[in-house]
């Protein structure tokens, strides 16, 4: 296979937030190709929202620096790192009743001037995000009115609509019912498989088991190890970062992973 | 650890407080600039009667006011989660306005008839807020209680502005725009305990209540699942602090802004928890209520109104505060 | 099944009656009047002297003209301010631009000779000042979210005018000044000419341009700035825009006529009931909501007794009667 091209690297990132603070990330480097799934995968607390912020621009490191397709982020505009970066929280205040759809379609922003408006074919591609990922049914619903688990999904959709590249997802799956992550889970394989770039950072081990091409273990600011899934998962690997004793099963051909 | 600390700043601001309200008593302009002493106390009847029958009451209204305001405003902020309400905007402050002004343009100023005017179409301010805010479909019930304030605010306001028009502009036009200036001028012990056993009621509720205030700020379905009983708690409280201002802005008329200030240098001082925060603001807006009178009465000869000193003073220290190094 | 299709729901169809509503309140606002008889009257009659066409078209029109935009300038601020600082309390000239626009007009009435053009510069003068301040001791706060510190800084500010306006009604009371200085402050559109209209239109008509073409983009500033940022929001010249033009506005129409206060902050809230939180239809429903209440409050405050009721209590008045109709409707509209 030949080798990829590099989308997106985080070369020598240290970052602290503030200056007498305990918590700082050092010595990350990370790469990620089209068509990639990279999870970061660690306790709470452990820096990962952290790092996908940085690797959106949206926090300067204090060292080190973030490339896009090569080039230093600061070389682009925020309009054009909207256009090949999105962002997927893992809750939002909204302080407004708009619909579904009126929300999603926010997501078109980097695609318009600010003399424009969405145009038809926006909303079309915001109805197609949302019923994308399940919620066609609440597509002219308030957004304030739905579950953790349903705002997730929108968010998602948020995304979708954005039509990047590359995508960042932070605890996305962290309030979705089993049906709900495992369609996730399937959405988000066929993003990669389309060769969208996948930038996911979770908690859960599982999550990181059914999607990572790639793993970036992290513990207290720092990369404990970071590598391919079949050598980087491994059970001494999860309970070092963890602190809690950890089995490895595999099921059908999938790992799944059982705290004891 | 945190608790001492902020018994500490309670402790030290009832020290400033207890010093002002010395100060406040014996500092004067009779028989000349400075200080009354207890010898001239004795001896002369002018100053006895001015001591007794003019500054006395004046400092316990101030102290009063003071305390009410500051509580006031704190707990409005608090449960509706706004930096921009006070004790004021539920239709009270221009409802006990209009009930004034009805008093000086039709009553000639009875003093009986505008405390209790002011009194009661301030709290009648409170009542129709609430009754009119149920009827709307829009928003969740904060939202709906800030609107129909507002709007009620607005009718009443419409009803003062009408009466400053028809008000004789020798006398009456001039009293009225005094009285929304706030004054601890007229302070005499007619209708002064009347204001003192409401104040004192309504100050005590709310201070027994500093804790649970902090939960009537969180979302309703949290505390309600905490056992609160959301509006009932909500309404009382509510009343108590509307009442309180209420009865002592019917004798000192509107000092404006120092509800709003005072909880925000509270905050600023004790953090968000009302435990703490709610004594804070009863003190330091008594500290201030009774610093600026000193200086309205002191610094002039004819007496300067006190919203003007207050709104001036309180942001001063406002800015001060809030500029200073991130804690 | 989709609900925005239907004929009377659709937001279009709303804001185009509205439009339609407004246009005939802007031809019977021209017809009405106290002069030459109360009520209105009809176009031949008003066209036949030439006193009555002076009345009509230098007394009249300036008033109906600069109400209608009053009112779209004082709502859509309102609009604008409580988006982008997710306070449903807020109105337009609260970060000092009211109380300094009314400490101006009280300098010109009680130390200056009070001529309608003093009073027009200084509370232009002042209230933009006002704003300037409460931007600049915002960016000194040390303490929260940028938008609390911008509400503190509004409202500290707004105190410190208040207190120079009330050392000034204190002052105007001894020079007999008060009444005149209490009417102005109440608000009314009687100041106003062609003289001193024409040439701040140009300047509305470009800041409501403005407004309008950006009007979706409204919605993308009342998100959480992660959020904003991440799809691209150039939040610090956005916001500039939006609130400048706000404004501009606001302080333009203020130094004609006074500061009507309430407007500012109840008319976004109905806009809001009708039309939903989309802002594509609530600037402009706003913009038209607001223009038409105000021309009607005018036209009650000219036309209804001989003696001028001042504007600030008719809008009072007249907006509480909407209000509760409006808002206590238990449909939801999407």
């Amino acid at each position: 296979m030949s080798p990829k091209e590099t989308v997106l690297e985080l070369r020598d990132i240290q970052f602290s937030y503030d200056k007498s603070d305990s918590f700082s990330l050092s010595s990350i480097n990370i790469k990620m190709h089209s068509g990639q799934i990279v999870v970061i995968l660690g306790p709470n607390g452990s820096g990962k929202t952290t790092i996908l912020k940085i690797a959106n621009g949206r926090l300067q490191p204090d060292s080190g620096g973030v490339y896009l397709e090569g080039k230093p982020l600061q070389s682009f505009s925020r309009r054009e790192i909207g256009q090949r970066i999105g962002f997927v929280p893992q809750a939002e205040k909204i302080s407004f009743e708009y619909t579904n759809l009126e929300y999603v379609t926010m997501g078109r922003t980097p695609w318009l001037n600010p003399l424009e408006r969405p145009s038809e074919k926006d909303i079309e591609i915001s109805r197609e995000a949302i019923r994308e990922v399940g919620m066609g049914k609440f597509m002219d619903l308030p957004v304030t009115k739905l579950s953790g688990g349903q705002s997730q999904l929108i968010l998602l959709a948020r995304a979708l609509a954005q039509e990047t590249e590359i995508l960042l997802l932070d605890e996305a799956t962290s309030q979705l019912d089993l049906a709900n992550k495992r369609h996730f889970l399937d959405i988000v394989r066929n993003l990669a498989a389309a060769g969208k770039t996948i930038f996911l950072s979770t908690h859960e081990p599982d999550v990181a088991a059914a999607l990572a091409d790639k793993a970036v273990l992290m513990k207290n600011g720092q990369v404990l190890i970071a590598g391919p899934m079949e050598s980087v998962f491994t059970k001494e690997n999860l309970q070092h970062i963890y602190d809690t004793p950890i089995e490895i099963m595999q099921l059908d051909g999938r790992k799944v992973v059982l705290w004891t | 650890m945190i608790q001492r600390n902020q018994r500490i700043k309670l402790i030290a601001l009832t020290g400033i407080l207890i010093l002002c309200l010395f100060l406040s008593i014996f500092a004067g302009r009779y028989p000349e600039l400075g200080f009354l002493s207890p010898a001239t106390l004795k001896e002369d009847t002018t100053a006895r009667n001015i001591f007794f029958n003019l500054r006395i009451p004046r400092i316990i209204l101030g102290l009063l006011l003071g305390m009410a305001l500051g509580s006031s405003g704190l707990f409005f902020q608090t449960v509706f989660n706004n930096p921009l309400v006070d004790s004021g905007m539920l239709g009270v402050t221009q409802g006990a306005s209009f009930g004034a002004a009805i008093g000086i343009v039709f009553f000639h100023s009875n003093p009986w008839i505008v405390q209790l005017l002011a009194i009661g179409l301030g709290m009648s301010g409170l009542f129709l807020s609430v009754v009119s805010a149920r009827k709307i479909h829009y928003g969740g019930w904060i939202l709906r209680l800030i609107l129909s304030g507002s709007v009620i605010s607005a009718l009443f306001g419409a009803g003062l502005s009408l009466l400053k028009v028809l008000a004789d502009s020798r006398n009456q036009l001039h009293a009225i725009e005094f009285w929304l200036m706030g004054s601890l001028g007229f302070t005499i012990w007619q209708g002064l305990p009347l204001v003192i056993v409401i104040t004192c009621v309504c100050l005590f509720i709310l201070w027994k209540y500093r804790w649970r205030i902090n939960l009537l700020a969180l979302d309703s379905e949290v505390a309600s699942s905490l056992g609160v009983r959301i509006r009932m708690e909500q309404m009382l409280l509510m009343t108590a602090a509307v009442f309180a201002v209420s009865a002592a802005t019917s004798l000192s008329g509107i000092i404006g802004w120092v509800g709003l200030i005072v909880p925000h240098l509270s905050r600023r001082l004790f953090g968000s928890d009302t435990q703490y925060s709610l004594p804070g603001s009863m003190l330091i807006g008594a500290i201030l209520i009774l610093a600026c009178d000193n200086g309205a009465r002191i610094l002039s000869p004819s007496e300067i109104p006190l919203g003007i000193i207050t709104s001036f003073v309180g942001v001063i220290i406002f800015i001060l505060l809030m500029g200073g190094k991130k804690k | 099944m989709d609900i925005k299709n239907n004929l009377f729901n659709s937001p279009a169809k709303k804001l185009f009656l509205l439009a339609i509503l407004l246009l005939i309140a802007l031809i019977l606002s021209s017809l009405a009047g106290r002069f030459p008889l109360p009520g209105l009257q009809s176009p031949r009659a008003l066209l036949e002297s030439s006193l009555n066409r002076t009345i009509l078209i230098h007394i009249r029109l300036p008033r109906v003209i600069i109400s209608l935009f009053m009112g779209m300038a004082l709502a859509t601020a309102g609009l604008i301010f409580q988006t982008i600082l997710n306070n449903p309390m807020v109105e337009p000239g609260f970060l000092g631009v009211s109380q300094g626009a009314s400490f101006g007009a009280a300098l010109a009435i009680v130390l200056l000779s009070g001529k309608q053009w003093q009073i027009q510069i200084l509370a232009i003068t002042f209230g933009i000042a006002g704003l300037t301040f409460s931007i600049f001791l915002g960016s000194r706060f040390h303490f929260g979210h940028w938008v609390i510190r911008l509400v503190l800084a509004g409202i500290a500010v707004s105190a410190l005018f208040s207190s120079g306006l009330g050392i000034l009604k204190y002052l105007a009371d001894r020079e007999e000044k008060l009444q005149e200085l209490s009417f102005w402050l109440l608000g009314g559109t009687g100041g106003v000419s062609w003289k001193n209209l024409l040439p701040i239109i140009p300047v509305l008509l470009i800041a409501f341009t403005i407004l309008y073409l950006m009007r979706w983009r409204l919605n993308l500033l009342s998100l959480d700035d992660e959020t904003a940022l991440s799809i691209s929001v150039n939040l610090k010249a956005e916001r500039l825009i939006f609130l400048l033009c706000a404004v501009v506005v606001t302080s333009l129409c203020i130094s004609l006529c006074g500061m009507i206060n309430w407007i500012g902050m109840i008319v976004p809230h109905i806009t809001r009931k009708i039309f939903g939180a989309n802002t594509r239809y609530t600037v402009p429903a706003t913009m038209l909501l607001g223009g038409l209440f105000m021309m009607i409050c005018d036209d009650f405050a000219r036309v209804l007794f001989p003696a001028e009721i001042p504007l600030g209590i008719v809008t009072s008045i007249i907006g509480a009667i909407l209000f509760f109709p409006i808002m206590a409707n238990n449909k939801v509209k999407v």
